[in-house]
């Protein structure tokens, strides 16, 4: 298995201004509280599946345990997939997100998130051995990030893409829009950028990959991991917990189990986040508890360019970075 | 099935048979071995006489011997129509090449390929992709170091006897370097050396220093070594757009270090803490799946009828010029 660091200048501010995100958190809080009151459904975890867990933290009026057995930290009592799917159509703060605060920062997420993702899935499909035909590759796109709107600049891939979130009715005019449940559809290729964390049943979404890939197909995962600096040292306070918007936080050992459990083998797995220092001293700043050492680390330290690029590598070396992609391969 | 039977079961017949009866296509049906104390036990025939090989079925065979035999070997083979892979060095010499490929030329459809796994390292690998995708502009240099420290028995082994192997270490171990260099670049005509016996006191070099030019006015630059204390594999590729450095070396023992690969963007322009040290993104991989890729090219090869295009021996046939222009530009035509 593989890994790699990576860098960016990348700002936590860039991609969530603070005005528009402290808009977005009382809009996403005020949804999140009448979704909480209805029936719910019990989940074990949603990486290993043991039942063990421990309280772990409450957040915007739900539950989130922490697995006894891998770590992972996940919301037990959620909504149904077609719950979420309702509530996403309707939540006016997932229309904010869309509508505002990912039109203010396109411009950013492009060249500094999505540009290096399409860079990372195109160096792993350039070396798949598929010559002379395009490579079908589909979206999951349940973060609604249009991933697959920049993979389609490269003209060797056939794109498709599915908004598991929403329902495809309302996007009659997209092009390359594909029915979740085409179950004759076969990929070289399946992107889940932020998905897993969002849908009601992972190991179902990751299932449904592995189903739909071609032999030694890949699936490439982005995912916020409760294992990461930032996450760890925020506790609840971290942004990264949000629900419903994010049900799982996948630990980096779930991540591995769930990968066995679908049937799909670790090419790579890496941590390669760079905000992990800048999410604390933004928690930190907002009044979040944190430990003295990493206090000490974002009052004295964080200032320094070079010390905030070697801490961050330090984590993403070590796995302990908070942003995780995978690569999976269908053997 | 391709029938296969492997001459010479040293370290390298080791790793040949794993791979060959892992392989879906490939049966094993004889191993050849000299040393009697070595001879394998498994599901083929074995013998110490390589005429047996020669004389038996096989539609494959390895070639695992020293340099000094594979020639030989590989020329009675091609004769028989048999298909060859044949370990590196392509012999001892550039004679010992253009023999074995006046030989191909006469026996046409039978497939003969050289064992430069290092080209199917995963860092090696990564680094050319990212080369072909274009997004770092053209290759300006190469630079490597190889080398490794010996031991107690260096003097001793065959590879240090000039007649058995032809030359020291940068015939046994800078040829990797050398084709990875032709790998990247293409041709390089102008080679000169400094080949010299530093510390071991055998017959051939235990230290070469090789500087390259090509017609694409590119430049290489090798230090091939066998007293490095530390093993070390390293071969830095610069590009006008920023840098690849692939450093260590998945192997048996790991002690080339864990192979990564590093790229960095060139960071100049309205920069001031940057300039000259941009921050380096490192893939750490750990799986070596070269030996593996490079047998299954020369099945395929056999099994679709389609010319060997990798590791071919017009590959080795220009390794082995810049070997011999090394050794007549360091060594004054010894």
């Amino acid at each position: 298995m593989e890994f790699s660091t990576f860098h960016s200048d990348l700002a936590g501010t860039d991609i969530k201004p603070n005005a528009l995100l402290g808009k977005y958190l009382n809009m996403l809080e005020a949804d999140a509280k009448a979704l909480a009151g209805e029936t719910m459904k019990s989940v074990d975890c949603p990486a290993c599946g043991s039942s063990q867990k421990q309280a772990y933290a409450a957040k915007m009026s739900f539950e989130f345990a922490k697995c006894g057995s891998c770590a992972t930290v996940y919301v037990p009592k959620r909504p149904s997939q077609d719950r979420l799917l309702r509530f996403f159509k309707d939540s006016a703060a997932r229309r904010f997100w869309l509508q505002d605060i990912w039109k203010e920062t396109a411009s950013v997420r492009h060249e500094k998130i999505l540009e290096p993702l399409k860079d990372w899935v195109e160096t792993f499909l350039a070396e798949t051995g598929v010559v002379g035909r395009p490579l079908r590759v589909v979206e999951l796109d349940a973060a609604s990030w249009g991933f697959w709107e920049t993979l389609k600049e490269n003209p060797r891939l056939q794109m498709r893409f599915v908004e598991p979130m929403f329902d495809l009715s309302l996007q009659p005019s997209c092009e390359g829009a594909v029915d979740l449940l085409d179950s004759a559809g076969i990929y070289d290729a399946v992107c889940l950028i932020e998905a897993l964390g969002r849908v009601e049943n992972p190991l179902a979404t990751l299932q449904w990959a592995s189903q739909h890939l071609a032999k030694g197909g890949l699936c490439f995962i982005t995912t916020t991991l409760s294992t990461g600096f930032d996450v760890l040292t925020l506790g609840a306070a971290s942004e990264a917990m949000l629900p419903p918007e994010r049900l799982s936080l996948l630990s980096i050992e779930g991540m591995k189990i769930l990968a066995a459990k679908a049937g799909l083998e670790v090419v790579e797995l890496s941590t390669p986040g760079v905000l992990d220092l800048q999410n604390v001293l933004r928690g930190h700043r907002a009044g979040a508890e944190i430990p003295p050492f990493a206090k000490y680390l974002v009052e004295t330290r964080a200032q320094d360019p070079r010390f905030t690029y070697d801490f961050q590598t330090f984590l993403q070396s070590h796995g302990l970075s908070s942003q995780g992609r995978a690569v999976l391969r269908k053997a | 099935m391709i029938r296969t039977a492997i001459i010479g079961y040293g370290y390298m017949g080791e790793i040949r048979r794993r791979v060959i009866e892992a392989h879906q296509d490939l049966e094993l049906i004889m191993v050849c071995e000299t040393d009697p104390k070595r001879l394998p036990k498994g599901n083929f025939a074995v013998t110490s006489d390589p005429t047996d090989v020669l004389k038996n079925d096989a539609e494959l065979v390895f070639v695992c011997t020293p340099n000094n035999l594979i020639p030989e070997l590989t020329v009675e083979c091609l004769k028989r129509g048999k298909h060859v892979f044949a370990e590196k060095p392509p012999g001892r010499n550039l004679a010992d090449i253009e023999a074995m490929r006046d030989q191909e030329k006469k026996s046409p459809g039978v497939k003969l390929m050289f064992g430069f796994n290092h080209r199917y390292h995963p860092g090696i690998q990564r680094a050319k992709r990212l080369i072909e995708s274009g997004k770092f502009g053209q290759l300006l240099w190469v630079r490597g170091v190889y080398g490794k420290s010996g031991g107690k028995n260096f003097p001793a082994s065959w590879r240090n006897k000039r007649e058995v192997s032809g030359g020291g270490i940068l015939l046994d171990q800078g040829i990797h370097m050398l084709d990875l260099f032709n790998y990247f670049c293409g041709d390089f005509e102008d080679v000169k050396a400094f080949v010299n016996n530093s510390f071991w006191n055998v017959e051939v070099e235990d230290n070469a220093f090789v500087i390259l030019k090509n017609k694409n006015g590119q430049n290489g630059m090798l230090h091939s070594s066998a007293t490095l204390w530390k093993h070390k594999f390293q071969i830095e590729i610069g590009l006008e757009h920023g840098y690849l450095i692939v450093e260590g070396l998945l192997s048996k023992t790991g002690s080339y270090g864990r192979e990564t690969l590093k790229v960095a963007r060139r960071e100049f322009e309205d920069e001031t803490d940057a300039v000259g040290n941009p921050s380096e993104e490192i893939t750490y991989f750990d799986r070596d799946m070269s030996w593996d890729i490079e047998v299954n090219k020369i099945a395929e090869c056999i099994v679709n009828n389609t010319p060997v295009s990798e590791s071919s021996s017009d590959d080795a046939w220009r390794v082995m010029r810049i070997v011999d222009r090394a050794y007549k530009s360091g060594l004054g035509g010894q």
